[in-house]
């Protein structure tokens, strides 16, 4: 059966429920296609395809008895700091690169659970630092759509793996835009979802108070799909919280009347691309068509979010990365020298320049003479934009703006990392206040997809999957696949 | 604040991160627009008096000292080096109940 990479989930669904394609077969193509293709882009740095048909032929066994759940056969690729005990997870890190966990992440005990094929895991950005893909130990992914570019980051390696069609779903994890961005730059659809909404628990923590695991498809269809199956509360993550919604049945409902749409009037004060403009402005008035209202809202605090999120999230992850010593994970420096040059050594030698970076940034501000000075005041600003979206969301369902201020750009287009870091200006606000928000594709530049962002208010990700949902019959953007991955 | 090699070093120690000197002049440069970029929110008023009230009461905080020998040696005068096991041996914890 040929193109099977270009059919929806519910299509493959019906496939397999009518016999028409068994577990094994629908397996067998995505993982040739990993292999005719993988080496052009290093989306995908963990794969086996025995232990992918391994589990296919289980999954088959079980359908000859009962079909129990929608996507019993359907394979999906898991980001490489999502722990799994059938692959390494190494998180594009040296650190780690010969790490294997000896337990699954809850999202992938509960993808096993409900018959998912992990086919794989996915390159990324190490440690989840970067916007681009250019940090992995693994090396560069490549966009499909021009390998000339990035495909985005963190998740850059999943984005390219779907957008190539090596498998129709994929995970990825975002801490300041890493599944929105590279969604946007790879012509996909990508959900963080509100924070707490799926365990982290077997998610490697790169800064804990702003990850989160989320799905990443062609449409908001397909990703609604994997909404339902991860997002079950976890007693092993304390911030895990119960969310009581059937994401694809509540797709099916009309769009609820007035719903009203907050534009930003900061937007003007940034340098955006004009092909992106033109993108957004195109976006308004397809969402214009669905009888959705635009306000205009102001968003003062989101300039800010910027350097409070590089002073979080890096006190963070030199928290969190101080258990990589050599003591009990991956890499250790061999020699004859103390503790103390065995920690300093082993770091040295295990993490690569953007985490070493990341790392001393965290220990500055955390350090006793700065802490108040930058810390606490990035907290405190944290709780004014908190206060903010409050207010917006009082008046309004949810945001609009781009996802990112350019098309996916060049390989080493910025000079220095302050510029690279300035791209994930819209991200990052959703997640210094745990909002749900998500990437979708709003036009082309060129070969290039261009997306655009919707933000939501606490526990509305299926309000946002379901408005996507409309846009997406309604134009069609999703549909568009890069020219060499057809 | 403008920041030197000498801070970087320091701050790498802290971080038990050793940098070469063509690392640390790289550091030293990003640090500074780093820093330039983050001290953004150092000259906004963001009523940072009740900041306890908003995030909660901050631990108090250790001096940025980097211990090393005293740390090390600390440890060793727990427990014992056996050469023949080739490992450390900790005393048994003894059960007074």
């Amino acid at each position: 059966m040929k193109n099977l990479h270009t059919q929806s989930i519910r299509e493959l669904i019906k496939l397999i429920e009518n016999r028409l394609i068994s577990a094994y077969e629908l397996t067998s193509y995505f993982c040739d296609r990993i292999q005719t293709y993988n080496s052009k882009i290093n989306a995908v740095i963990s794969f086996d395809k025995d232990i992918a048909l391994d589990q296919a032929k289980q999954i088959d066994h079980r359908i000859t008895k009962k079909k129990s759940s929608p996507l019993q056969g359907i394979p999906i690729l898991q980001k490489d700091l999502i722990c799994s005990t059938k692959f390494k997870t190494t998180c594009g890190s040296k650190m780690l690169a010969n790490y294997q966990s000896p337990f699954n992440a809850h999202v992938v005990n509960l993808c096993d659970a409900e018959g998912l094929i992990e086919i794989g895991k996915t390159n990324m950005d190490e440690f989840a630092m970067g916007s681009s893909n250019e940090t992995s130990y693994f090396g560069n992914v490549l966009n499909p759509w021009e390998h000339t570019r990035v495909p985005g980051g963190s998740s850059g390696g999943a984005a390219a793996a779907v957008a190539a069609g090596f498998a129709p779903l994929a995970t990825g994890s975002d801490t300041g835009g890493s599944i929105r961005q590279p969604s946007s730059f790879c012509g996909l659809t990508g959900l963080k979802p509100t924070y707490g909404a799926v365990s982290r628990n077997g998610l490697i923590a790169f800064a804990s108070s702003l990850d989160q695991i989320g799905p990443m498809a062609k449409s908001a269809e397909d990703c609604a799909y994997l909404m339902d199956v991860i997002t079950k509360k976890d007693p092993k993550d304390s911030t895990s919280q119960q969310y009581d919604m059937q994401f694809v049945d509540y797709l099916k409902n009309d769009i609820p009347p007035k719903i009203k749409i907050g534009i930003p009037k900061e937007l003007k004060n940034f340098t955006i691309d004009s092909s992106v403009e033109k993108a957004f402005g195109e976006t308004v008035q397809s969402l214009k068509g669905l009888n959705v209202e635009f306000v205009e809202i102001s968003l003062s605090s989101m300039e800010l979010a910027l350097p409070a999120y590089y002073i979080i999230a890096p006190a963070e992850c030199s928290s969190n990365l101080a258990r990589y010593n050599g003591a009990l994970f991956g890499y250790r420096h061999e020699g004859d020298n103390s503790l103390q040059e065995m920690y300093s050594k082993t770091r040295t030698e295990g993490f690569g320049k953007e985490v070493k970076r990341r790392i001393i940034i965290g220990t500055f501000v955390l350090s006793k003479g700065f802490q108040g000075q930058y810390y606490q005041k990035a907290l405190s600003l944290c709780h004014n934009l908190k206060m903010e979206f409050k207010k917006i969301f009082s008046i309004c369902d949810f945001i609009l703006t781009p996802t990112i201020s350019t098309p996916a750009f060049e390989f080493n287009a910025y000079k220095n990392p302050v510029e690279m870091y300035q791209s994930d200006l819209f991200t990052i606000p959703a997640n210094l206040c745990g909002l749900p928000a998500i990437s979708f594709q709003a036009g082309m530049h060129g070969k290039l997809p261009i997306g655009a962002q919707l933000i939501g208010n606490h526990f509305k990700d299926h309000e946002l999957l379901q408005l996507v949902h409309h846009f997406q019959k309604a134009t069609g953007w999703h549909e568009i696949y890069p020219e060499d991955y057809q | 604040m403008v920041f030197d090699a000498k801070i970087i070093n320091n701050l790498s120690k802290l971080a038990f991160i050793d940098l070469s000197d063509h690392e640390i002049v790289s550091l030293t440069d990003d640090f500074n627009r780093i820093v330039d970029m983050i001290d953004s929110i150092s000259d906004i008023d963001l009523c940072v008096d009740d900041i306890d009230a908003k995030t909660g009461p901050s631990a108090p905080l250790r001096n940025d000292i980097i211990e090393h020998t005293p740390f090390v040696d600390q440890i060793k005068s727990f427990s014992q080096f056996d050469e023949n096991l080739n490992s450390f041996v900790v005393p048994k914890v003894v059960d007074k109940n």
